[in-house]
């Protein structure tokens, strides 16, 4: 009961600070609202029972690649768009309109989803909790996935370094 | 737990939207990760909801992809950057036509 | 199984061959052996296939030989096949043995000629063709046969084709060809759709079952198959390509547009007798035409100055008795002019080559004269022709020709006014060949001194088978002397087995003496021209020009061939010229060119336009992404 309250309000915080994000004019400002929306969300995921995803969320998200962002923020030393402020060209009123469209009809095609309960795999391992069923998945079924989920960081990394090197 | 699938929606909503009005790369950008966090959510609610494990899964493996595309996507900004002296979205037409 | 009758027109195709491939590098000698030997082979052949025909009784005289399948496609099938009839068989021997005689004078006409090798090659592929219209034994090999002719013909019409105007007449002879296959064509079509064959043995045995007596299909089919021959054979309208022809080396003229291609209508005809005779409009139709033929180009005949064209146009009219013949349902009859004038009119074309050739060139006759003082056996061959043609009795020409002037009076499909205007035919004839040998052999000499020191005698290889045709005009009628006159017409009852009796009209009995009485009427008419001949040309030279000059208008209608070329160029060609013009510019230029074209601009277009949309913004294409995605999913929503 009162998680659910909780998760109102978490969700809440989520949306304020994720429509502050997109209209922050100071992208420091806006990179911080982000990490206050991931933590947000990182509480929204204890309440669902997903403890490991929530760690995950506030060490990786909000703690690495959020870090990131602010870093390189600075790096590049923005400075705040003040001419013309955000012109709202044809182009971009057709780009809000269809996004709306898109987001009505997300939320039509949710309210005509029936929820089908199958038999969810977790009845197999009923009685442990995320981690665990998460750690005996990872290394069993989803094996696969997991390999090339290591091989697409090393890409990452090896590419960063050989995209951000400087030229001599 | 059913609005969690709302609040996914509405996220993704303003991710778009953010993508679409903003003109600086890096708010872009985060508007991006906005988006991959909102399918994150609904992933969640659903393995919650199904209980299946399969969206927990999914929502791991998404978070360290999306830690590898912002490393390179921040790379590449960078390098802009160093071609441009520039992060503002309307002055990147070179590949027009 | 290859019988010898096979060879019989196989032997000109390898002449005809080798003679193509590599006559260039034989010396001339070469070229004329190989030549002479594929048809006098060819006519040894043709002999004894005569006699083994003959050694069979009348009623079994079909002797088919099938070479190999030639085409099957669904219940359509041809064979390469060959039969020998009587009627066939006596076409045979005309072919080759006239053929093998107009060969060996050819190897004196053309001794200075540099394209010695190219004429043979052609005449050994003509007689191949020919040979093969009269042995096949299905209507497509006839037809493959009479297109093989129809383009010989071009090839010797314009064997000089350095000369512009002899290039223009080949073409005129095989455009005019065309228009006539093109109803042989549709006719073949409707045989083969009522009969489901084309073969002669299924189309003729059935004709009677399946087409009603002078019902339209009937008509139809002979009508269409009768174009063709009107093409053929130069009957009206589509005669004009023979006067023209003339532009062709004389033996061509001889062999070709005298003996044997133009004649091949008048054997289709007779061939298909149970067609025709289950339609008697058509053959009211041949009969009609063939003797306003036979008077219309004897009308033309009368002032002509070319000794070529004298002959072409007696041509045109003595193939109109042939189809008056074929018309009044005398096949036979028909068949024996085809015979006898074969012998008569080579000769008198050999005889006009040999004059040609003696004046070194000269055609004109009003600069000839009194020329049987230097060129004695010409003008004694020349002098047979003539009388045979003119219809002197005793001569081959009396026979055939009374008999048709007979059949066409008596005949149950004939009818006393055709008989007049054949009569009337006959007359200008005798008319205008004995004015043609009198003012070329007889009178004062016309021709200039320089001319006049180089006549001579022409050549043995050209004189001997003159001398031969001769004979053969003289005797070659008593194979078919009339009951009336005691004989018993081997000639008749020869080809009686290939005509069916049809329908229900009973042949009149007339009694002899009709019959006496009408020859004795022609051989007068014969005799009248003669004698006006004799009277404008020798006695009195001064009159033909006064009567020219006192019917002026008459004598240019009629020296200006009526201005049928005229009329035809100016209705056809230029009106086939103008047509394609306007649809040239008013449709193929704005419509097809601008459908091509338009679809390159519209593609050009498209490819500007459509490039607009890659701008290089990312914003823009994550717009895109999102028109995309909203697209679906509405229509999945929906």
């Amino acid at each position: 009961m009162i998680t659910t309250y909780i998760s109102y309000i978490f969700s809440l915080l989520a949306i304020v600070f994720a429509l502050s994000t997109i209209f922050q004019r100071n992208p420091v400002y806006s990179a911080a609202s982000l990490i206050v929306v991931m933590i947000a969300l990182a509480v929204n995921y204890l309440i669902l029972n997903a403890e490991f995803i929530a760690a995950i969320q506030v060490i990786v998200y909000a703690g690495a690649i959020m870090v990131l962002f602010v870093f390189v923020v600075m790096l590049l030393n923005i400075k705040e768009v003040t001419k013309k402020s955000e012109q709202l060209s044809k182009g971009r009123l057709f780009g809000i309109i269809l996004s709306v469209l898109f987001g009505i009809q997300l939320i039509v095609v949710a309210l005509s989803a029936k929820t089908i309960i199958t038999k969810g795999d977790i009845l197999k391992y009923a009685g442990m909790d995320s981690t665990r069923i998460i750690g005996k998945v990872l290394f069993s079924d989803y094996l696969l996935p997991f390999e090339v989920v290591s091989i697409v960081l090393i890409v990452g990394i090896i590419g960063a370094v050989v995209l951000a090197k400087s030229k001599e | 737990m059913d609005f969690q699938i709302y609040v996914g929606i509405i996220l993704f909503l303003i991710g778009t939207l953010g993508f679409v009005i903003r003109r600086n790369i890096i708010v872009c950008f985060m508007c991006i990760e906005l988006m991959l966090n909102s399918v994150n959510l609904i992933f969640v609610t659903y393995s919650h909801q199904l209980k299946s494990a399969i969206g927990l899964m999914y929502a791991f493996i998404i978070m360290a992809v999306a830690a590898a595309e912002v490393a390179i996507g921040l790379a590449i900004i960078i390098m802009i950057h160093r071609l441009k002296n520039t992060v503002d979205m309307d002055q990147l037409n070179i590949l027009k036509g | 199984m290859f019988n010898y009758i096979a060879a019989i027109p196989l032997f000109p195709a390898i002449g005809a061959l080798i003679n193509g491939i590599l006559g260039t590098r034989f010396p001339k000698s070469l070229v004329h052996i190989i030549a002479l030997t594929a048809i006098g082979s060819s006519f040894a052949l043709s002999v004894k296939a005569f006699f083994q025909l003959l050694s069979l009784p009348p009623d079994q005289r079909i002797i088919e030989v099938t070479l190999y399948q030639w085409m099957a496609s669904g219940d359509f099938s041809i064979d390469v096949a060959f039969l020998l009839d009587p009627l066939s068989a006596v076409m045979l021997l005309v072919v080759t043995g006239v053929g093998f005689l107009i060969h060996i004078y050819s190897t004196g006409y053309m001794h200075h000629d540099p394209s010695y090798s190219r004429f043979f090659t052609y005449l050994n592929l003509f007689v191949f063709a020919m040979l093969l219209l009269v042995m096949g034994n299905n209507f497509l090999m006839m037809f493959v046969g009479w297109e093989g002719v129809g383009l010989c013909s071009y090839l010797l019409i314009g064997f000089w084709f350095d000369d512009h105007a002899n290039a223009s007449a080949g073409k005129k002879a095989f455009v005019v060809n065309r228009v006539g296959d093109f109803g042989f064509i549709l006719g073949m079509f409707m045989i083969f759709i009522i009969f489901g064959s084309l073969k002669y043995s299924d189309v003729f045995s059935r004709a009677e079952s399946l087409l009603p007596y002078g019902g339209i299909m009937a008509t139809a089919i002979t009508l269409l198959l009768f174009v063709g021959a009107t093409g053929k054979s130069a009957q009206i309208p589509l005669y004009v390509w023979l006067p023209d022809a003339m532009a062709g080396p004389t033996p061509v003229s001889a062999l070709i547009h005298a003996a044997t291609m133009v004649t091949a209508g008048v054997y289709m005809i007779a061939r298909c007798n149970v067609l025709y005779s289950l339609a008697p409009f058509s053959l009211g139709v041949v009969a009609t035409i063939g003797a306003l033929t036979a008077i219309f180009a004897a009308s033309m005949g009368l002032v002509q100055r070319d000794i070529k064209k004298v002959l072409a146009y007696s041509t045109i009219s003595q193939l109109g008795y042939m189809f008056l013949g074929v018309g009044v349902a005398a096949y036979s009859a028909g068949v024996f002019h085809l015979m006898t004038h074969a012998f008569f009119k080579a000769l008198l074309f050999l005889g006009a080559g040999s004059v040609i050739h003696a004046m070194g060139g000269e055609q004109d006759i009003m600069n000839m004269g009194g020329l049987r003082k230097h060129i004695p056996k010409t003008f004694l061959t020349f002098l047979i022709g003539t009388l045979a043609i003119a219809g002197t009795p005793g001569l081959a020409g009396f026979f055939s020709k009374d008999e048709i002037l007979w059949q066409a009076f008596s005949s149950p499909h004939g009818h006393p006014l055709l008989w007049a205007v054949a009569a009337v035919a006959a007359g200008m004839t005798s008319f205008y060949m004995f004015r043609l040998t009198f003012l070329t052999f007889f009178g004062k000499e016309r021709m200039d001194e320089h001319t006049k020191h180089h006549i001579h005698e022409s050549p043995n290889s050209m004189v001997i088978p003159l001398m031969i045709l001769a004979i053969l005009s003289v005797l070659g009628g008593y194979v078919g002397v009339p009951e009336a006159l005691g004989g018993s017409n081997h000639f008749h009852h020869f080809l009686d087995p290939i005509i069916k009796k049809v329908g229900k009209a009973e042949p009149h009995h007339y009694s002899h003496a009709l019959e006496y009485g009408l020859m004795l009427t022609s051989v007068a008419i014969a005799v009248v021209g003669f004698i006006l001949a004799y009277t404008m040309y020798i006695r009195r030279p001064d009159l033909p020009e006064r009567l020219a000059n006192n019917f002026q208008g008459l004598y240019k209608l009629l020296f200006n061939k009526y201005y049928v070329d005229e009329i035809y160029e100016f209705i056809f060609v230029k009106g086939c010229k103008n047509l394609g013009t306007l649809l040239w510019l008013k449709f193929d230029v704005p419509v097809i060119d601008g459908i091509v074209n338009g679809v390159g601009k519209v593609t050009m277009y498209l490819g500007e336009n459509v490039r607009k949309i890659q701008t290089g913004y990312i914003q823009h294409y994550i717009v895109g992404i999102l028109i995309g995605v909203v697209v679906v999913l509405g229509i999945f929503i929906f």
